[in-house]
């Protein structure tokens, strides 16, 4: 049985085919000659020249390679794409179209097979042929701090889909193609309905038009055999400098979701990095520039597009929903307030009922409102802890907006003493002298001035030796 | 296949085998408390986290092991004075992934009780939220609004302080 050590390899920049085997050679005192290496744990790299460049085979940092000294371990003849193994495994644990004697471990693909989303499932199956993984990393990129694993299979789709046209749109549409796909989706055949390969999608349209409309289903949702059309349809719109892209439900749509691209920004960055994977060339410079980018565009179609639509399309077929705030326990949810100012907790209770009532907790409140003021206090009456942080708040926004400038003395709260005579003190009313001068707050409507009683934002105009403490 | 008795296995819902070593097992509670139950010649199995998340605890806890590991060695003359900063960075970093995988570490720090990182995660969700209006909030984290109009607006109303811009 596959037992799996994971041995982390840091390698150089320029690891050839030869060089890496050299490397899991001496990990696992075993000779290189009889080393047999594999993306996918079915198909064996093959690497026309073994001093061959890793990045054009197409390995990444991050990626899981299996070795195994048995020679027979990877034997499928078709060079097939290889997703990254850790990413969204769960979604492409169910047969798309083909019949389940694919997982087996010796099972041949069909010569001319270019459905490649049936691959998909060898890779979280355990290849009992398969002794050992190994994950090699790359020692440039580790130094970034970040690893690259998640572009990896949007390269690929690229690669696979765009031979030699690559205009701007097409690298954008392909792209955001890939990270749907990556995410667990399927694309579906326009008249057919059924599950297709990844490299249909520009048959739906030619590049040239200004729409292009896909849609999209889970494999959960195909193997159930249910009778629902319920379906995500994407609608890519090219729009001068930008590609908008529509994602909602075809049936029940509950929302529109909508990324705006910016080709620009976008386009060169993807084909920066397409050309790289293509070239043995390792310029350090360009790979952290168009990294940054192709991330941002990463994480804004996962966050945008496909998180929404497949917690609307999980909701709507009765699948469990995938991981976002509102199904994390009360307690963490708790948690995460706990770490918000108090006029965020107050405008996170507006989104819905169960924050309305989360943020209602006034051990929260009182927590929040010793933050603001710095101590705590032990006399409030019957007023809640969040009226008392309330009233406090909008006292010191009042007060900072009013006053042109201030002193603060240490030893108290934000206490505000003006050192200029100002005409008009509160802004309104703009009378001067008399009652306006003895009573601070007179005038000004409650709940800031109490006519009478000090307020501690608001002193008198006098004149005064700000050192001087006969004040109070 | 090194099984010297410094490393264990862990097993996540998805079937897959990670090994980590002692140092970075003992980051996680749960996994040291099941240790000290069950010895450590048997592979842990973690029903509740899946494969990616796994991979990501597992990056979090390795590299907070080593941290500690160097500041125990030189007395903290390896690490420095920005080492706690340095770490800080890093975590920040490291956070900085789409927010399904961000849920599922919360979840998986929580159910792990690996404290600082249940701690940074919660954080990098709250910093999500600050400053924005609840109309955002719902949009970033897919929240369905299930108020009346009417409930919406006293809402508001009682909560007007908090939308008071400077």
């Amino acid at each position: 049985m596959a037992s799996a050590v994971t041995h982390r390899l840091a390698a150089g920049g320029r690891e050839t085919k030869s060089n890496s085997k050299e490397t899991v050679s001496r990990a696992i005192s075993a000779p290189s000659s009889s080393l047999h290496l594999s993306l996918n744990r079915k198909d064996e790299i093959n690497a026309s020249s073994p001093e061959e460049s890793l990045h054009s085979i197409g390995i990444a940092s991050g990626d899981l390679v299996f070795y195994s000294l048995n020679s027979n371990a990877f034997i499928s003849e078709i060079p097939l794409v290889h997703k990254p193994g850790p990413s969204e495994a769960k979604h492409t644990d169910h047969i798309m179209q083909k019949t389940p004697n694919q997982h087996s471990s010796e099972g041949q693909m069909e010569a001319g097979e270019t459905d490649v989303m049936a691959d998909d499932i060898a890779d979280s199956e355990q290849q009992p042929a398969v002794s050992e993984s190994m994950e090699i990393v790359d020692g440039s990129v580790e130094v970034m701090g970040k690893r690259d694993s998640e572009p990896s299979f949007v390269k690929r789709v690229l690669r696979e889909t765009l031979s030699s046209d690559r205009n701007d749109v097409k690298l954008l549409v392909v792209s955001i193609h890939a990270i749907i796909l990556e995410s667990g989706f399927v694309l579906l055949d326009r008249v057919s309905g059924m599950a297709v390969g990844y490299s249909n999608i520009l048959d739906h349209g030619p590049s040239t038009t200004s729409t292009l409309s896909v849609r999209y289903s889970l494999p959960e949702i195909l193997t159930n055999g249910s009778d629902s059309t319920e379906t995500v349809v994407l609608k890519f719109q090219n729009l001068g400098h930008f590609v908008n892209v529509y994602g909602s439900l075809s049936v029940g749509g509950s929302g529109l979701c909508r990324v705006v691209i910016d080709k620009r920004k976008f386009a060169p960055a993807l084909g920066l990095m397409l050309a790289k994977s293509d070239s043995n060339d390792n310029k350090i410079s360009s790979v952290y520039t168009h990294e940054k980018e192709v991330f941002e565009l990463w994480k804004m179609v996962k966050d945008g597009l496909a998180l929404p639509l497949l917690i609307d399309l999980c909701e709507k077929s009765g699948l469990g929903s995938p991981p976002c705030f509102m199904r994390l326990p009360t307690e963490l949810k708790l948690k995460v307030l706990e770490y918000l100012h108090g006029v965020d907790i107050a405008r996170i209770a507006c989104t819905y009922s169960e924050m309305r009532y989360l943020s209602s907790n006034d051990d929260l409140w009182k927590q929040k409102y010793e933050e603001l003021v710095g101590q705590k206090k032990l006399e409030l009456g019957n007023k809640s802890y969040k009226a008392w942080f309330a009233r406090e708040w909008v006292a010191m926004q009042h007060s900072k907006r009013h006053l042109d400038r201030a002193i603060v003395i240490p030893n108290h709260n934000p206490t505000y003493y003006r050192i200029r005579r100002d005409p008009s003190p509160f802004g309104i009313p703009s009378m001067v002298g008399g009652d306006y001068d003895r009573i601070p707050g007179f005038g000004v409507p409650s709940p800031l001035g109490q006519p009478g009683l000090p307020h501690p934002a608001f002193q008198p105009r006098r004149r005064f030796h700000p050192m001087c403490d006969l004040h109070d | 296949m090194a099984s010297s008795s410094k490393t264990i296995t862990v097993v996540s819902s998805d079937g897959d085998e990670f090994e980590m070593t002692m140092k970075a097992a003992e980051q996680s509670k749960l996994i040291t408390h099941m240790l000290d139950e069950f010895g450590v010649s048997d592979k842990v199995p973690l029903y509740n986290v899946n494969s990616e998340t796994m991979a990501k605890v597992m990056e979090y806890c390795k590299k907070h092991a080593d941290h500690e590991a160097a500041k125990e060695e030189d007395g903290g003359a390896a690490i420095g004075a920005g080492g706690e900063e340095e770490l800080k960075k890093w975590d920040d970093e490291f956070l900085k992934v789409e927010n399904g995988l961000l849920f599922n570490i919360i979840l998986a720090a929580n159910y792990l009780e690996i404290k600082s990182l249940l701690d940074s995660s919660c954080q990098a969700v709250a910093d999500m939220i600050k400053g924005k209006t609840p109309e955002q909030i719902r949009e970033i984290f897919n929240i369905k609004n299930d108020f009346t109009p009417e409930e919406e607006a006293k809402l508001r109303s009682e909560n007007e302080w908090a939308f008071q811009e400077d």
